[in-house]
């Protein structure tokens, strides 16, 4: 269920604000835990016998699709699930467009009386890609780069708010579950490894950008994206927070950053938002930034090849009914081609999957680094049980 | 959708205070109206779920402050005109919920030929 996120430019809104929030939080777990299970069932119990029986058993997630797109389980799934999708970003933008004034007033008391010496620097002239501009990336009203009147803020907000409720309790105390696992995971399996430099890609509100700063304190950690509003509201959000992070308008498929003066190149969530062609380039300027001995890692969802069909097409549901349409054509990539293509070396390749550190004791915690958490069909999909998956390489 | 209204709704989503997502919707069911129902129906579930949270922190609060007991609140009884007045109030809203349950449905050909047959039959008996 939603939490009161631990900032000062949390708004609950009224009672019947926080009711809705609640309601749409709900919704949204029963639909990816109760109903996604029925749809599960209804494919493996019915449906791929009886194509079994035709002799043309699905084969990938796409051939599940097209079974699966006349069944009346699909579609009141998928229905549901799109409703609950825009119910999210309709029960944060009210209440938000009410407390404009509330939030710039707390900014303007953060950068009055904070000691706070990270920097937010916007680039005006920066081109806005068309990934992020031509649709509303989850369905949210104005993708990221919303701007209200006298809300310049206002994509970062409706993202963080928004997401507060999309994920019902399974992103941590702070939403920073993602962030907060992987440095985690390579700050214990990787113990003598002490970056001075972190760059986290396309970190829209900075919410596991400043995980990373929590975990190596000693680096300078900067997040970079291309929408100045989530911006402007990470740069605020980090202040509340006391997280020393910078926050750069920039766009990852042409860094502004010198040759290799950086020691750790983080991304979550975000291949998946692009093409596949600034996929490459964005793997090609991480080798580039990256020091010897540097670090690249990614957080993202599993590629195809190493989930069944159903689950393929479950993950894939995304790509053609929550406006993500690269989804799909980035987990069909060779995620190790990715890497070789962009100058790794393939002996420095790795993957793994990690439990969420949010929610484990940090002793069970590094047990489970130790012992290498296994990849199950949990992995990457947000329900009870979910585990993060991560690939990267050292250069 | 032309790419006129596109932009256009960009524009307006991203400078004004639209809460709809640009583009079209996708049709999940083979009825649009089964579409717009579902839509209809998870709001309306929504706002009884605000509707239920509200007043069970109204009764909590009332207890909280010691004005009533639960057991109080619970045994709250009706006047015999009262509880009349809310039994008819039931009767109304379970007919106005099933209003279209029982009723001959008629498709919109045979709707139409009914009214040209009473619109000429009218019309002849002129």
């Amino acid at each position: 269920m939603p939490q009161a996120l631990k900032h000062n430019l949390n708004v609950t809104g009224s009672a019947d604000d926080a009711a809705r929030m609640e309601f749409v939080s709900g919704l949204r777990s029963f639909i990816l835990n109760d109903v996604a299970a029925s749809l599960k069932a209804r494919y493996t119990e019915n449906i791929e016998p009886r194509l079994k029986n035709e002799g043309c058993v699905p084969e990938s997630g796409e051939e599940v699709h097209k079974a699966l797109k006349s069944d009346t389980t699909f579609r009141c799934y998928s229905s549901l699930r799109y409703n609950a999708q825009e119910m999210v970003w309709r029960s944060v933008l009210r209440p938000l467009m009410n407390a404009r004034p509330t939030i710039n007033r707390s900014i303007e008391e953060l950068e009055s009386t904070s000691n706070h010496r990270a920097d937010l620097i916007l680039d005006a002239s920066l081109e806005i890609p068309k990934n992020v501009s031509a649709l509303d990336v989850h369905l949210a009203p104005g993708s990221y780069i919303r701007e209200d009147p006298e809300a310049p803020w206002m994509a970062g907000a409706v993202y963080d708010h928004g997401l507060n409720v999309f994920s019902f309790g399974l992103m941590g105390r702070n939403l920073d579950d993602i962030g907060q696992s992987m440095s985690q995971y390579i700050h214990h399996r990787y113990p003598s490894f002490d970056p001075e430099q972190i760059l986290d890609l396309g970190c829209t509100i900075g919410h596991n950008t400043c995980a990373w700063k929590q975990v190596f304190p000693r680096a300078t950690v900067t997040g970079i994206d291309v929408a100045a509003p989530c911006l402007r509201y990470a740069h605020a959000r980090a202040m509340s927070q006391g997280h020393e992070v910078n926050f750069r308008q920039m766009n990852a498929t042409a860094l502004d950053i010198e040759d290799s003066s950086v020691d750790v190149v983080f991304s979550s969530m975000f291949l998946h938002e692009l093409p596949v062609k600034d996929i490459k380039k964005v793997m090609s300027e991480a080798y580039r930034v990256l020091r010897p001995g540097g670090l690249m890692l990614h957080m993202e969802l599993p590629p195809n090849s190493s989930l069944s069909p159903f689950d393929a097409f479950y993950l894939d549901w995304d790509a053609y009914y929550n406006n993500e349409p690269f989804y799909k054509s980035f987990r069909d990539q060779d995620f190790r081609q990715l890497r070789v293509e962009a100058g790794f070396s393939e002996a420095d390749l790795f993957e793994f999957t990690t439990p969420q550190y949010s929610y484990m004791d940090p002793d069970e915690y590094a047990r489970s680094v130790s012992a290498g958490a296994k990849f199950d069909s949990n992995t990457g999909r947000l329900a009870k049980g979910i585990q993060w998956f991560g690939f990267g390489a050292w250069k | 959708m032309s790419k006129e209204q596109n932009a256009q709704e960009a524009q307006e989503s991203i400078e004004g205070f639209s809460i709809d997502t640009r583009g079209s919707r996708p049709g999940f069911f083979e009825r649009n109206e089964s579409d717009i129902l579902m839509t209809a129906l998870l709001e309306t579930m929504s706002q009884l779920w605000v509707t239920t949270s509200r007043l069970e922190n109204l009764e909590k609060a009332i207890v909280d402050k010691a004005l009533l007991s639960p057991e109080e609140i619970r045994k709250v009884s009706l006047s015999e005109a009262e509880q009349a007045q809310r039994d008819e109030m039931l009767q109304n809203f379970l007919a106005d919920a099933f209003r279209a349950s029982g009723k001959k449905i008629q498709s919109l050909d045979a709707r139409q030929q009914a009214v040209d047959r009473f619109q000429y039959d009218d019309a002849d008996s002129n």
